[in-house]
């Protein structure tokens, strides 16, 4: 099953009998379902029911009713109480009383900016039943405009608290909302949410969020939903201020500030918190900042309380009655995760709240349930001491006004989010990744690995592949390899002993690149054929999409860090940047004047790296920075490899430096920031070194080394700090096309024309192996 | 001494002297026994080791059996299309060629045992799909024959092209996939037939080089080869690659390349030295190929159609010697296409059939190693094995089934000058003969088969039974042909086909005789 909630028909139709209630009115849809206007069958008084769509798969209907049961255990003066619930013909659904309610939007009109004293009570309300809830175990999940209501007396009620077993369901049978509600829930969702981590700081955010949109009129994030997830991961604070300075006293912004800082520790404790510290920056308002004004009487006056459940239209809200959404079960953090494993589900027996650390990352669910997977970083920390930076020269920051820091803070910020998200949670997803069963015809069973020995270590030869090795990618947990090839295959095989998993069948022609999505379940592979292939790894390879945007090879593609975006480069003279969920286009950079070879990330995303055939190695801007460069923008153009082809390009991990490989038979590091040329890295090797073209260079991922294949089936492995050459790999009887470090650091994979793939460990001493 | 002892040694000397001419008589007798035991012998031994064919108005042909060499088993082979309704890697490619069980039984009558696939240009211009791939296997399977398959050249799929190293690793993954039963390209239960023969392009005398957008000259033709041929092996040694599959060959030389250089001259030479200047374990060029269209459309002058096949007694001589200067030795010679013409107005098909009986006997006496006519079925001009409508089968199909009954050892005909052409087999135990005639003459003709004799009693029935073998007489009609395929101590087999009553539409069987006496019309 695979849709979407559009034009979806509704559960229960008009006079249906569900449970114990009689379907009076379909009144709308919401997010989840419908909502629909009921009678007790033999009580006297009318209710709201939501309906909640996907059909419930009969493996958590006892999940729901438990959360649900849960949910209705909760009693808030600022909470609209689930009255009861059930699944009736596997719709599951939640009941509610009918009151008289008005909406948000009647409350607060949409785009204008709220004096804090106005809203600061209404602030304190929604506080306060979510740090209820808290205590009772419980997340709201899904805090925005349309889970908050107000009484008749202007109280806050609130509701749609997120069910985390109506969330797996839907990712089970990849169902996707409507989406403008999937849009705004992305709005507010906490970054840590979107890679799957929510925790009670995430509704902080989301109040944060609410906080910053009222009090500048604007949300702080827009786009679709993908760049929403995207600005989140990567925007820095100085751009959450740019947006509205003026609207914020400084004690108010640093609220607001730290209630939507990317990483949940930095946040408040609480949310009693938070509000405490607005309240306190309220009271000390400067008298040059905007005075709160008379809440806005006659607008409010305007708004007609009505009965919840019933649809006469409001002057400005649709008569959407909806229900409150129950919430996890006691202690189970609700999760927009698509398709949990059973493994990595928190237990529901932990009466604790589970912290940010304790909770496994799960695959990103895209902003509807669609299979994008979690944000995957890098273990390694970015920090590098003195003495290992590669150039001599520290590169001047891109921007002036500390745009270098802003990289900082996202390199801390992604490293942050990586540590916390959990090493663990990736050992469990890599478990679960490494047991899963790929399908393998009879054909593949063999093992086509030999063991080697390398350096005194262990490695092997992978002979699985028929044709010319033409890109390698580790599994971010480092288990596995997928390999790509010309024999128009993609191959996924143990790192440990070659053992084939999977064999890839869906091109036509050569397959020319491979990347793993950052939370290791889906794989892009691109090539001859022109498409760039999205398929899930973790399934066997199940086609996930396909992006036609090329109109020749596309010889490069790479995940951003989020995993949101891919980047693709062709021979039609392209880079595309695209989401990885729908394959909508978000970029396309012209500049090249011949086919591009490679692209890669700056690993905070804010640039987008491409080598070429013209000799060019090119920087693009993939979001505003400062006044200098717009999205889409050309940051630097390098061209020290003369007019020799740049075949391969990588980011050192702090994002700073760049090291590319060309036809001149030079590795050679520009600056990541201005693309600065720095002395080629091999000036004083070229007569012993490469003596002939390099295809691939890799930068391992502490930062402190670079290995470099060259068509000659060399491998160097060289310091990059003392630009001294520690090793060489000579197993290889062709051309080495790609080299790559495992995420450990530990191992290097090299592919090469002579068709195998070798594992092996670098020494530690310029000695030749082979 | 006294008188007794006188006449005692007179009667002894008359004795003497009358026994003298006995001695002598007897002496000559047991000669003339001797020489006349030798004479029987030989008589014997010739006449059942040589035949002679006797024609009217013709030379008396021998035919000894004691001299044969040893017929290619690929001798008739033909190409074959994809599969009718299977679409290649692009979607412009669709198969057109029926492999309907009456194809497939017509091929096994013509004892075809070489399919040439995808034929023609086709696959330069498309990529064939793993289900055409299988389903020429499968028809492999079905005729019982060997494949022989050509590579793409050419690059139509890709609007860069790739360049040679990946279009030859395409050529070596095509080996691999229908060579290797384990193959990860291949799907489980797939159709398998390994093929043994393989060539590189089809006619790159006219194909456009994709590297530079010009045609292919012989150096570069050369050089894809020889990347084409290693990539290849490296997927299975034991293939056997050929080339240049040039579009023409004449004994004149052939085509030349924009730079002046003789096609095959030029490859020849360049695979040569880099066969020996490099040290491989295997050949590059297993096999010399072209193809093989003398005449334009629309030609039906009967003498120069059958003065062409006679062509073939110069060219594949001076092939041969041009290929041991080259190589140091003999290659095989392949001619992968062979028809009248390569335009789309077939000439007759009964002055086509004739032409082709003639060219395959040639071609045949000159054993070239592998042929492959063009085409069976899906194409009908030239004339094909079948034609498209009603899958009929035509008088090129007839040919080929006579031929499918000689041997499979060539015995050169000797002295066999005239309209009717006589092409001598026999098997390995020398207890078969076959002989084809190709009646060239618009009239009737007799022909006398008998073991040679040497003694003028020859005709004496007591002793022509002497001879294992059965003298056979037959009348072959204008344009027709026929093969008589004598037995020791067996009955005569003739099998023909009435060529001259054939029509475009409705094409006479094969007719089989068994002669029952040495003179009774067989």
């Amino acid at each position: 099953m695979d849709g979407t909630s559009k034009g979806a028909p509704a559960a229960f139709q008009k006079g249906q009998q569900v449970g114990n209630y009689q379907i009076v009115e379909v009144v709308a849809p919401t997010r989840f379902g419908h909502t629909y206007l009921g009678k007790h069958k033999s009580q006297p008084f009318q209710v709201v029911i939501e309906g909640l769509l996907p059909p419930l798969l009969d493996e958590y209907t006892a999940a729901f009713l438990k959360d649900a049961q849960a949910l209705k255990k909760l009693e808030h003066l600022h909470m609209l109480s689930v009255r009861d619930f059930g699944v009736h013909q596997q719709y599951p659904f939640l009941v509610a009383d009918s009151r008289p309610y008005r909406p948000f939007s009647q409350v607060y009109a949409p785009k204008s900016a709220q004096p804090l004293t106005l809203l600061l009570p209404h602030l304190k309300q929604i506080a306060s039943a979510l740090d209820y809830a808290h205590r009772q175990h419980i997340l709201h999940g899904d805090l925005r405009p349309e889970n908050i209501l107000f009484s008749a007396n202007d109280a806050v009620l609130l509701r749609g608290f997120l069910l985390e077993a109506i969330m797996q369901n839907r990712g089970r049978l990849n169902y996707r909302g409507e989406d403008a509600a999937e849009q705004e829930a992305m709005l507010y969702a906490a970054p840590e949410q979107i890679q799957g981590n929510t925790g009670y700081a995430s509704d902080q955010y989301a109040l944060g969020v609410l906080m910053y949109t009222l009090l500048c009129g604007k949300a702080p994030f827009s786009g679709s939903s993908v760049e929403i997830a995207f600005q989140k991961m990567h925007a820095s604070a100085l751009a959450l201020r740019r947006r509205a300075p003026h609207l914020i006293s400084p004690g108010v912004e640093r609220v607001v500030m730290q209630a939507l800082e990317k990483e949940p520790e930095r946040r408040f404790p609480d949310v009693q918190a938070c509000i405490a510290a607005l309240e306190q920056a309220h009271d000390q308002l400067q008298p040059n900042q905007p005075q709160p004004t008379p809440p806005p009487k006659s607008r409010r006056a305007a708004a007609p309380v009505q009965p919840m459940g019933v649809s006469t239209p409001p002057p400005v809200a649709p008569p959407v009655i909806p229900l409150p959404a129950p919430v996890g079960s006691s202690g189970k953090v609700p999760t927009f995760q698509a398709n949990p494993p059973e493994s990595l589900a928190p237990s529901p027996q932990t009466p604790v709240p589970p912290t940010l650390q304790s909770v496994a990352p799960m695959p990103i669910s895209p902003p509807g349930g669609s299979p994008i997977a979690p944000l995957r970083l890098a273990p390694q920390e970015f920090k590098r001491a003195p003495e290992q930076l590669p150039p001599a020269s520290k590169p001047a920051p891109r921007s002036p006004n500390g745009a270098s820091v802003t990289r900082r803070v996202f390199a801390v910020g992604l490293v942050g989010v990586a540590a916390l998200g959990g090493a663990g949670g990736w050992y469990l997803l890599s478990q679960r990744f490494a047991q899963a069963t790929l399908p393998l015809a009879s054909a593949q069973t063999s093992v086509p690995a030999t063991q080697i020995t390398v350096n005194r270590q262990q490695g092997f030869i992978f002979t699985g592949h028929l044709a010319s090795i033409n890109a390698l990618a580790w599994s971010p947990d480092g288990k596995l390899i997928a390999s790509a090839s010309d024999d128009t295959f993609v191959q996924v095989f143990e790192a440990t002993t070659g053992t084939r998993r999977l064999i890839y069948r869906g091109h036509a022609e050569e397959v020319a690149t491979v990347s793993w999505s950052p939370n290791g379940r889906l794989i892009a592979s691109a090539g001859q054929d022109r498409t760039v292939q999205v398929w899930d790894a973790a399934s066997g390879g199940t086609p996930v999409l396909t992006y036609p945007g090329h109109t020749d090879r596309v010889n490069s593609v790479a995940w951003s860090s989020d995993g949101h975006l891919l980047a693709s480069g062709s021979d039609d003279k392209s880079v595309q940047v695209w989401q990885a969920s729908s394959g909508e286009r978000s970029f396309t950079f012209l500049g090249h004047t011949a086919g591009v070879l490679c692209v890669g990330w700056q690993p905070d995303g804010s640039s987008m790296a491409s080598g070429s055939w013209d000799g060019t190695l090119r920087d693009w801007a993939t979001f505003q920075h400062g006044n200098h460069f717009n999205a889409g923008d050309q940051i630097f153009n390098y061209g020290g490899h003369g007019t020799n082809e740049v075949y391969a390009l990588a980011w050192s991990p702090d994002g700073e430096f760049i090291a590319s490989a060309g036809a001149d038979q030079t590795v050679q590091i520009s600056n990541g920031v201005d693309g600065t040329p720095t002395p080629p890295f091999f000036t004083d090797h070229r007569r012993t070194d490469h003596t002939n073209r390099v295809f691939a260079v890799s930068w391992s991922p502490d930062g402190t080394s670079i290995a470099s294949g060259d068509e000659d089936g060399n491998v160097y492995v060289w310091k990059a700090a003392e630009r001294k050459t520690v090793f060489r790999y000579t197993g290889h009887q062709g051309a080495v096309n790609v080299v790559a470090w495992s995420p450990d650091g530990k191992f290097i994979a090299s592919g090469s024309a002579d068709t195998t793939v070798h594992v092996w460990q670098p020494g530690s001493t310029k000695e030749d192996r082979k | 001494m006294n008188t007794a002892q006188q006449v005692s040694r007179r009667a002894k000397q008359r004795q003497k002297r009358g026994k003298a001419p006995l001695k002598l008589l007897l002496l000559l007798l047991a000669s003339a026994l001797i020489v006349a035991l030798v004479l029987v012998a030989a008589d014997l031994v010739r006449s059942n080791t040589t035949l002679t064919v006797q024609i009217t108005g013709q030379t008396q042909a021998r035919i000894d059996l004691n001299q044969s060499l040893a017929l290619s088993p690929y001798l008739l082979g033909s190409n074959v299309f994809p599969l009718l309704g299977t679409s290649s890697k692009d979607p412009s490619g669709q198969g057109f060629m029926s492999y309907a069980p009456l194809v497939v039984s017509g091929l096994r009558s013509a004892g075809v045992r070489l399919l040439r696939f995808p034929g023609g240009n086709f696959g330069e211009e498309h990529t064939l799909s793993p289900q055409q791939l299988n389903a020429f296997s499968d028809l492999l399977n079905q005729v019982g024959a060997e494949g022989l398959m050509q590579v793409q050249l050419s690059d139509p799929l890709d609007k860069t092209p790739v360049p040679l190293t990946t279009r030859a690793t395409r050529a070596a993954l095509l080996v691999e996939y229908m060579n290797n039963p384990q193959s990860i390209q291949r799907s489980v239960g797939a159709p398998f037939h390994p093929i043994k023969y393989w060539s590189v392009g089809n006619e790159p005398d006219l194909l456009t080089n994709p590297d530079t957008g010009k045609l292919y000259t012989v150096a570069e033709y050369t050089q894809a080869f020889i990347a084409y041929s290693l990539a290849m092996h490296t997927r299975d040694a034991s293939i056997q690659v050929f080339g240049p599959e040039l579009s023409q060959y004449s004994s004149a030389g052939g085509p030349q390349d924009s730079q002046g250089t003789l096609w095959m001259q030029g490859f020849l030479q360049g695979v040569g030295n880099y066969e020996r200047t490099h040290n491989l374990p295997f050949h590059l060029l297993d096999g010399v190929s072209f193809h093989y269209y003398p005449f334009k459309d629309g030609q039906q002058d009967v003498n120069t159609v059958l003065n062409d096949p006679a062509q073939w007694d110069t060219l594949v001589p001076g092939l041969r010697q041009l290929i041991r200067q080259a190589f140091g030795g003999d290659r095989p010679i392949a001619i992968t296409e062979v028809n009248t013409n390569s335009g789309k107005v077939p000439i007759p098909q009964d002055l086509a059939a004739l032409w082709w009986a003639e060219t395959l006997g040639k071609l045949m006496d000159n054993r070239a190693e592998y042929i492959a006519f063009f085409s069976t079925e899906g194409v009908d001009s030239p004339n094909p094995l079948f034609l498209q409508q009603d899958l009929a089968e035509t008088a090129m199909l007839r040919v080929m089934q006579l031929f499918a009954h000689l041997q499979p050892y060539l015995v050169p005909v000797q002295d066999a000058p005239g309209p009717v052409s006589i092409y001598a087999t026999r098997d390995g135990s020398q207890t078969t003969a076959s002989l084809f005639f190709v009646n060239q003459t618009s009239q009737s003709q007799q022909i006398s088969v008998q073991a040679e004799r040497i003694l003028p009693w020859g005709a004496w029935q007591g002793l022509q039974t002497v001879s294992s073998w059965q003298g056979a007489s037959l009348t072959l009609q204008g344009y027709s042909m026929a093969v008589l395929t004598l037995q020791r101590s067996g009955s005569n087999v003739v099998f023909s086909f009435d060529n001259s009553a054939s029509s475009q539409q409705i094409v006479p069987e094969v007719q089989q005789m068994v002669c029952s006496g040495g003179t009774d019309g067989c």
